[in-house]
């Protein structure tokens, strides 16, 4: 065993902890299975933000999302957070690992950890492999933009302009397309297998840091095709609601994505194998989010600090096979990086993974709100749901705070909430735990 | 402290101005921060350094981000 293991981190994108059979689900995940049992299985790891960017930020640079700015608020959402990456001071894990000599490789299939989102630092090597429209497809429907972003608002546009010729191009590449996302086999692949089949093919000098992003679990799930599928978001503002018999169909896909992207891990553990780099690499398998399913009302990820969305799995095997006895606590995920940082100097102990306590931040909702942001019906709720919010675990309770107030949204032991005067001593601490984080415009209770 | 573990004296001074800066990292303790810091260190020296400079990925067009992030239903 070396003192510059091979580094290995899995991102199971939208993966939540309690589907995994390593934490008493039933999900069908044989390779993730076989992770569990020759590593440690987190019990506790907690992400530090309810969805993408600010989670995978926080998870490169040990972080908290209100440390390092990669997140969302009430002016800026996703497309204002995608580049900001790029002025974190914070050194990133990839080139802390490319300064100590490893070759550094990234294959993500989120739009959101892309060339040009500043996530690429430190890598040699950075590739986006997701389902992207053919590329003769582009052309049209760059056209089809310029004349508004619903499929009606465009149809409407051009038929006002006499555009007739343009919009029969158009419904002919819609109908083109939709038979292209069907061959790629989308909704069920999202880029796992393009991904599989590159590092299949693939020899990285050693030691090599290898960092992927699957994306097989997150939505859509049900239609063949982009932008069909009702939207978190939509549901969220009361538009689309997604009925009991789609999220019904949600869930039973969803199960099956977690089979599906356990195949695509299985074939990164299979080129480890193969190559004979896997007993002395750390591999770390874990996730930036999970996915509410609407056991809380809501539907997706996002905004909310449900158990559902926060609480990720964590699987980690070390150089070696060592097994470290694990230590009572949390594994925020932002602390995943301090466990690769010791293996460098062969401390496989997974001592500074765990914390008291773990703190998740929510800014607000990071969808783009173009469809319904200027529509007056939807101000009051936008106001209620578009506020920071922040998550506490410890001592098994749970504390949420909305900051837009400073009220106590949630306060739980084992979901169970809790009453006037239950664990006071216990909600002082964790309001103390927010509070020195020292979060200007965070509003905490008195 | 475990057995695992050794003391190395800190200047007084230096503990104090390491505890004013503890607040720019994610380190929860003076020790903690104390640690990463020899670590740090340790693991560069003990490298071979690095082997190439990372190649600077260029931006994409903003149309295709949003293309993409639609494609993912985000927008």
């Amino acid at each position: 065993m070396t003192d510059s293991p091979n580094i290995i981190i899995v991102v199971l994108d939208t993966l939540r902890k309690d589907v995994l059979r390593a934490y008493g689900g039933g999900t069908s995940s044989p390779n993730l299975d076989v992770l569990a049992a020759d590593g440690v299985v987190y019990q506790n790891c907690v992400a530090s933000s309810p969805w993408t960017a600010p989670s995978h930020a926080s998870l490169f640079t040990g972080l908290l999302p209100s440390r390092h700015g990669v997140h969302e608020s009430w002016d800026n959402k996703m497309l204002q957070v995608f580049g900001s990456m790029k002025s974190v001071s914070a050194e990133p894990l990839a080139s802390y690992l490319a300064d100590r000599g490893y070759e550094t490789t990234c294959y993500s299939a989120n739009a959101n950890i892309a060339p040009g989102s500043g996530f690429e630092r430190g890598f040699s090597s950075f590739s986006l492999m997701n389902v992207d429209p053919p590329d003769d497809s582009k052309q049209v429907l760059s056209m089809a933009r310029s004349y508004g972003r619903t499929r009606r608002e465009i149809a409407t546009n051009l038929l006002k302009q006499g555009k007739v010729g343009d919009l029969t191009r158009l419904y002919l590449e819609d109908r083109r397309l939709k038979r292209e996302y069907k061959k790629m086999n989308f909704p069920l692949f999202k880029g796992g297998d393009r991904i599989a089949t590159s590092l299949g093919g693939r020899k990285l000098e050693q030691p090599f840091f290898l960092f992927v992003n699957l994306l097989e679990m997150h939505e859509p799930y049900l239609r063949g095709e982009p932008g069909m599928e009702p939207k978190p978001i939509a549901d969220l503002f009361g538009k689309r609601t997604v009925g009991k018999q789609i999220m019904e169909a949600i869930r039973h896909r969803y199960a099956e994505e977690v089979s599906t992207v356990d195949s695509f891990f299985g074939a990164i553990l299979h080129w480890l194998r193969d190559s004979g780099t896997y007993d002395d690499s750390m591999v770390i398998a874990t996730s930036d989010h999970g996915q509410s399913l609407k056991e809380m009302g809501f539907y997706g990820h996002g905004t909310f600090m449900h158990d559902e969305i926060l609480q990720v799995p964590l699987i980690v095997k070390y150089p070696g096979g060592s097994k470290p006895k694990l230590k009572p606590g949390y594994q925020p995920l932002h602390r995943v990086q301090e466990a690769v940082k010791d293996s460098l100097v062969g401390v496989h102990d997974g001592i500074s993974l765990t914390s008291d306590h773990a703190v998740a931040e929510s800014f607000g909702i990071p969808n783009g709100l173009e469809s319904v942001s200027d529509a007056r019906e939807f101000a009051a709720k936008r106001a209620r749901f578009d506020r920071p919010r922040k998550a506490v675990y410890m001592k098994g309770l749970k504390l949420v705070v909305d900051g837009h107030e400073g009220v106590i949204e949630e306060f739980t032991k084992a979901r169970k909430p809790l009453g006037p005067g239950e664990f006071s001593e216990e909600l002082k601490e964790m309001v103390g735990v927010l509070r020195e984080l020292r979060d200007v415009g965070f509003k905490l209770p008195a | 402290m475990s057995s695992d573990e050794k003391v190395v004296p800190v200047p007084a001074e230096l503990y104090a101005k390491l505890s004013e800066l503890i607040g720019k990292t994610s380190a929860e303790s003076v020790d903690e921060l104390v640690v990463r810091i020899i670590r740090d260190w340790v693991s560069k020296e003990t490298s071979t350094g690095p082997k190439t400079r990372p190649v600077p990925i260029a931006a994409e067009d903003e149309k295709v981000v949003e293309e993409r992030l639609k494609s993912l239903g985000y927008m």
